[in-house]
């Protein structure tokens, strides 16, 4: 891409994303409140924008993490920037709103599209790579941020489908959407981990090429193996080649913060402190790069 | 950029979808096994989110659940508004159309009504107040839930077990 080699001083107005230190989060949910509730060490929580209403209750286990001094990110599935359409004013306005509520210190979306011709899918569909594809995802991302009060942050997800005859590799379509909008990137270690398993994608190599100055934090989760498919589907512990992958980015660059997921069969407190533990290691939080 | 790309876009995206939810042939040159291991991870998340939304649905139902969550998602698709809360909404009102739901059931479809307003998008946050009851049988039950604003509400439960139609056989 031309654009990504327009040095940085010449490329006009466009504001650079400036991480902020995060530390370990894990993902909000009911279901872990008790477990989240005596881990000590979160300088994080993700609450996912779709399940709370600004104008409604926060349920008091947040509001105590928030006193504790755990930052708030709020974490969106609905706004679908990768579709063909603009992003939805109400959906710009609730993540807005419950920002502010909640006191979030970033914003974070998928590149990914959730609906097209009046059918939602449920589930985050991977973007064309195409130049034209690009230029629409630009547009909608300018158009999110210039709406949001508090930073935005974007999502690779991973697919099982890929789009034919792609113009551009993946870190490539990343390094041209982060340079052209100021966004950051959320990393999704286990997203390159299931692309890499179920399309041969090399791992390192992206991480080699991905724009990962513009790092906003970090998403680990493990998935489960379906006749010879890695699905991420949140409901297992973070596996091995998730964890060496998560090293490999910690040689690279300084991880700002980094979040687990689970949505589903959910571990007790001890299995979550464990899982901390060997993903904080992993993601050599608080240890200074050389 | 021109409004003939997001129209370009639009008709590819909508192509992969609508081959996702059955509703369509595949688009060219996108692997056919591939797609069909999309659509069927695609169909069990969406039954699994809605089993984990309306929980007294989903005891209800027991192994029925899949069966006829399949039957009601090949005819529905997703609503836009209020994710799988709002599918499980759409569901239960599928299973009333055949049918009285079974009390767990009719207990989340009561949650669930008292705090959302439906609309023909989906479920959105009730602001106001809203009175909702519901007769649970067996075990021969009235129910009465009132809500004055977000999260603040009263339940009443008032057992009548000798109204119970379930009371002859129990017996």
């Amino acid at each position: 891409m031309s654009s990504t080699s327009i040095p940085r001083g010449l490329a006009g107005g466009t504001p650079r994303f400036t991480p902020r230190s995060l530390g370990l989060g894990v993902g909000w949910r009911p279901e872990l409140a008790l477990a989240i509730d005596r881990e000590r060490r979160l300088g994080f929580i993700e609450l996912l924008a779709e399940d709370f209403d600004p104008k409604g209750p926060i349920p008091p286990a947040i509001d105590r993490l928030r006193e504790r001094g755990s930052k708030i990110v709020v974490h969106g599935v609905g706004l679908s920037l990768g579709g063909a359409d603009r992003p939805e004013p109400r959906r710009l306005d609730h993540l807005a709103r419950l920002a502010e509520r909640l006191g979030a210190v970033l914003i974070s979306e998928h590149i990914a599209f959730v609906r097209a011709g009046g059918i939602e899918s449920g589930h985050l569909l991977p973007v064309p790579r195409t130049v034209e594809a690009l230029d629409v995802l630009i547009e909608n991302t300018r158009e999110a941020m210039r709406a949001l009060p508090v930073p935005l942050a974007l999502e690779n997800i991973a697919s099982l489908v890929q789009w034919p005859r792609p113009e551009m590799d993946e870190a490539d379509f990343l390094t041209a959407l982060i340079r052209r909008t100021g966004v950051g990137l959320l990393l999704d270690v286990a997203n390159v981990y299931a692309n890499a398993r179920n399309h041969g994608d090399d791992p390192l190599e992206f991480l080699d090429r991905a724009p990962l100055d513009a790092l906003a934090y970090v998403h680990v989760a493990g998935g489960i193996e379906r006749q010879s498919v890695y699905h991420d589907t949140h409901t297992a512990p973070v596996p091995k080649g998730v964890l060496a992958l998560l090293g490999e980015l910690a040689a690279r660059a300084s991880i700002p913060g980094v979040l687990l997921e689970r949505d589903d069969r959910f571990p007790d407190a001890d299995e979550l402190a464990a899982e901390l533990e060997a993903i904080s290691a992993a993601a050599s939080l608080g240890v200074p790069r050389p | 950029m021109s409004e003939t790309s997001r129209r370009r876009l639009a008709a590819l995206q909508e192509s992969l979808l609508r081959s996702l939810t059955g509703t369509g042939p595949p688009p060219e040159e996108v692997d056919p096994e591939r797609l069909e291991l999309a659509a069927t991870s695609l169909a069990v998340k969406r039954a699994r989110s809605v089993a984990l939304a309306w929980p007294g649905l989903a005891e209800a139902l027991g192994p029925r659940f899949s069966e006829e969550f399949a039957a009601f998602a090949a005819v529905t698709t997703l609503p836009a508004l209020g994710g799988p809360l709002a599918d499980g909404m759409a569901f239960a009102r599928w299973l009333l159309r055949r049918g009285p739901l079974p009390a767990p059931a009719r207990l989340d479809h009561l949650v669930v009504s008292l705090r959302y307003d439906s609309r023909p998008e989906g479920l959105v946050p009730r602001r106001g107040p809203a009175l909702k009851w519901a007769w649970i049988d067996p075990p021969g039950r009235f129910v009465v839930a009132a809500r004055w604003w977000p999260g603040r509400e009263a339940w009443l439960r008032l057992p009548m077990p000798f109204l119970s139609s379930a009371k002859a056989k129990d017996v």
